[in-house]
């Protein structure tokens, strides 16, 4: 019997060093490298970046504890709730790490109010029963302050009610839906599915000329978001004197698109589509672009949803495809010389993540921990830190480091109509946006709610 | 909106663009089936994890011919290798205390191991999806309208070439004899001689090295290679229930079948249709026939 153990184990060791082998490679997509201690890192950077929330951060301002909303006598402890190793993983890690980062950043600087801050990055796997645990763990044995984060659109459907009960504020989460517009306690900063519509629209006028001359066919995701980005895109399109054709819905996890790029193809002969939107993850838009290029589509431009703005769609998906792609998304990378610049790319190192501030949804994440900051120290200036508080002091303005768009609260809803359209910078490895957001500004109607038929 | 699904069922061109369409995924089924059917046919167990195993090759693929830039023939040489020690392990490691375990404790066994290589690939390799595979011939060329990939009539040729070898290995070598026997009468077959152990442990080694085969193929047809191409297991297993999970060639009539079936449920009545489609043929087949098209019927003494 012991034998036979030894020998599994000997197994599965032996596996382990196979792999351990195979994943020492040199591209980005390998698993992230462990922290390195902060004394190894390099100072000079320290000098030139703006230390995390400097100048609103007077170090003698305290508050009393409040261990029932994450305050305690040495931390002030912060949640984040998404998918770190499912379906959704390759973009909302990023947005984790990017929290992280920050926040590494922020301690290694004092923190705030004489207490370090503990981020609680909860994964969910995209399933909304983990999602519902983790909302538990986070709420009533953490008792965290905020989210900085909450992926997927059926999950914050799911604690809607729970997060206007506990009064707990959601600053930044990775997708913008209608019922986060209706509720008092989300902070959104990413554009919401209509203003990408509307962004996409507007990109593809500038595109061809006009948006009367576009003839757009959508191609989704069979979920839910899918379907409602497909009638924004529709209504946006067709609005402007645009033709929107179809949609073409592909099985979350498809492999292949051959049915999809055959009526793509009839669209092209019969209509003269001559613009695609595409809603889905990097893995989904890989797999859409793959099929393009099979069948010789090449020369029809698309335009992607923020899950489309990732560094892969452009490192790993075919060539002749992605020189024509875009993906919509509300931020700037370190590599687009804003001020958060050095600071970014800074913090990611030191938090282990070297060259994922090169990435769209690190940005996010860094600047969700950079506003949670400043509300921080906002809030406590009116003597308590505390749910309540705090959600008072995010309904203002806040300072981005040139991240994306000033950010106003003040009115409701809490969002931004931010945006523009992205592909990767080859010579930075970094993505960049075809224009500024202002560029996009006038595209956006700000009409929500639209009925899917 | 001006279209609706379904409107171009009389073009030829594009019937045609299904068809091939359906059969370079059936071919890619017809791989994984096999790997069904070799293990069920020797070894009596459902392994539900061949789907990881599939996927285990395709990362290692990318790895070994890809990051590591090994000549094409000696990475493959090296993948294979990797796989066939990794199929020694399973074996040895958990597959060989299961022998006499009921049915339902080895297949939940492998869900185990499914899940384990999934995690593995996780902590390894990252959430991350990377891109096809390109190494074998990417061109493609045209046939009444239609688009046929270089890369699908390669796939053709090799689950064409592993099935006639398997056949012949089966028929015709001392070990196929071996495996055939032990997989009909195991008691028997040990009462005559045959070390049941090895018989199984070859069997692991040998359906390893064709998940290996398979997931080098797949990766040079899917779009993207990431944690989510383990599904390609659970879509396969109708073409092997279909095809008769102890018939070789029937594994590679059912992929076609079912890639074919699935492609046109997909091109003319929409993409939810096509997994219920599939399934049903299998429910349908199953009813008919409940060991599958060519599958071998039990015959028990009373």
């Amino acid at each position: 019997m012991t034998r036979r153990w030894l020998k599994l184990v000997a197994a599965l060791f032996a596996f382990a060093l196979i792999a351990a082998a195979c994943g020492n490679d040199d591209d980005d997509g390998g698993a992230a490298p462990a922290p390195a201690p902060a004394e190894e890192e390099p100072a000079p950077a320290e000098e030139e970046a703006p230390a995390p929330a400097e100048e609103e951060a007077p170090m003698e301002m305290t508050v009393p504890d409040n261990p029932d909303n994450g305050v305690t006598s040495s931390s002030i402890k912060v949640g984040w709730m998404g998918d770190l190793t499912g379906p959704t993983a390759s973009s909302q890690q990023f947005n984790s790490h990017g929290s992280e980062a920050y926040f590494e950043c922020a301690n290694r600087d004092g923190g705030s109010l004489g207490r370090m801050f503990e981020y609680l990055p909860e994964d969910d796997q995209f399933n909304a029963d983990n999602a519902a645990i983790n909302f538990t763990k986070l709420t009533e044995d953490d008792k965290i302050l905020a989210l900085v984060g909450l992926g997927g659109s059926h999950i914050s459907t799911q604690l809607q009610p729970d997060i206007e009960t506990l009064n707990l504020p959601v600053i930044g989460p990775p997708q913008t839906i209608d019922i986060q517009l209706e509720g008092d306690q989300y902070f959104n900063n990413l554009a919401h599915y209509g203003d990408q519509a509307d962004l996409a629209a507007g990109h593809i006028a500038a595109t061809v000329g006009g948006i009367e001359n576009a003839v757009v066919m959508g191609i989704s995701l069979e979920v839910p978001s899918g379907t409602e980005f497909a009638a924004y895109v529709e209504q946006s399109v067709e609005k402007g004197g645009g033709t929107y054709v179809n949609t073409l819905y592909v099985a979350p996890g498809a492999s292949e698109v051959t049915a999809q790029m055959v009526e793509l193809q009839a669209g092209i002969d019969d209509h003269g589509v001559n613009y695609v939107t595409l809603h889905g993850s990097p893995g989904a838009g890989l797999v859409v672009m793959q099929g393009m290029a099979d069948v010789g589509i090449t020369d029809v431009p698309i335009i992607g949803i923020h899950g489309i703005a990732a560094n892969s769609i452009w490192t790993e998906g075919p060539e002749s495809v992605s020189d024509e792609t875009f993906g919509i998304h509300s931020f700037l990378t370190a590599n687009n010389n804003i001020e958060a610049s050095a600071l970014m790319e800074e913090c990611a190192s030191l938090a282990g993540y070297d060259g994922e501030h090169l990435n769209l949804n690190f940005a996010h994440g860094f600047l969700n921990g950079y506003v949670f900051h400043q509300a921080v120290e906002r809030a406590a200036e009116t003597g308590e830190l505390s749910r309540e508080s705090l959600t008072e002091a995010l309904k203002g303005s806040f300072d981005t480091m040139g991240i994306t768009c000033p950010i106003d609260w003040a009115a409701h809803p809490h969002h931004s109509q931010c945006g523009a359209a992205f592909s990767l910078d080859a010579a930075s490895g970094g993505m960049v946006a075809a224009n500024p957001f202002s560029f996009y500004a006038d595209s956006f109607d700000g009409e929500y709610g639209i009925e899917i038929g | 909106m001006l279209l609706a699904f379904g409107n171009f069922t009389a073009d030829p061109s594009v019937n045609l663009q299904l068809l091939i369409g359906g059969l370079a995924l059936g071919a890619i089924y017809a791989v994984v089936a096999l790997g069904f059917v070799l293990v069920y046919k020797s070894t009596d167990v459902l392994n539900l994890a061949h789907g990881e195993f599939l996927m285990l090759g395709a990362y290692f693929a990318l790895t070994f011919l890809i990051s590591e830039n090994l000549n094409f023939f000696l990475g493959v040489f090296v993948l294979l290798l990797v796989m066939l020690v990794f199929g020694l392990l399973v074996h040895y490691g958990i597959m060989r205390r299961m022998v006499g375990q009921g049915f339902f404790a080895i297949v939940l066994i492998t869900l185990g191991i499914a899940t384990i290589i999934r995690a593995l690939l996780l902590i390894f390799y990252g959430p991350t999806e990377r891109g096809r595979l390109d190494l074998l011939p990417q061109g493609s060329f045209e046939i009444g309208g239609a688009t046929v990939r270089h890369v699908d009539i390669i796939i053709f040729a090799v689950v064409a070439g592993c099935v006639l070898l398997f056949f012949l290995f089966f028929k015709y070598t001392r070990l196929g004899l071996h495996m055939r026997a032990v997989a009909d009468d195991i008691e028997a077959a040990a009462a005559m001689g045959i070390d049941p152990d090895k018989v199984y442990a070859m069997t692991w080694a040998a359906a390893m090295v064709m998940a290996g085969i398979g997931g080098l193929l797949f990766g040079h047809v899917t779009g993207a290679i990431d944690r989510s191409i383990e599904a390609i297991g659970l879509r396969a297993f109708p073409a092997a229930v279909v095809g008769g999970l102890t018939s070789l060639g029937g594994s590679i009539v059912g992929g076609l079948v079912v890639g074919v079936i699935e492609q046109f449920a997909n091109g003319h009545l929409g993409t939810k249709w096509r997994e219920p489609v599939a399934f049903s043929v299998m429910f349908v087949v199953l009813l008919v026939r409940p060991t599958g098209l060519w599958g071998r019927k039990d015959l028990e003494r009373v």
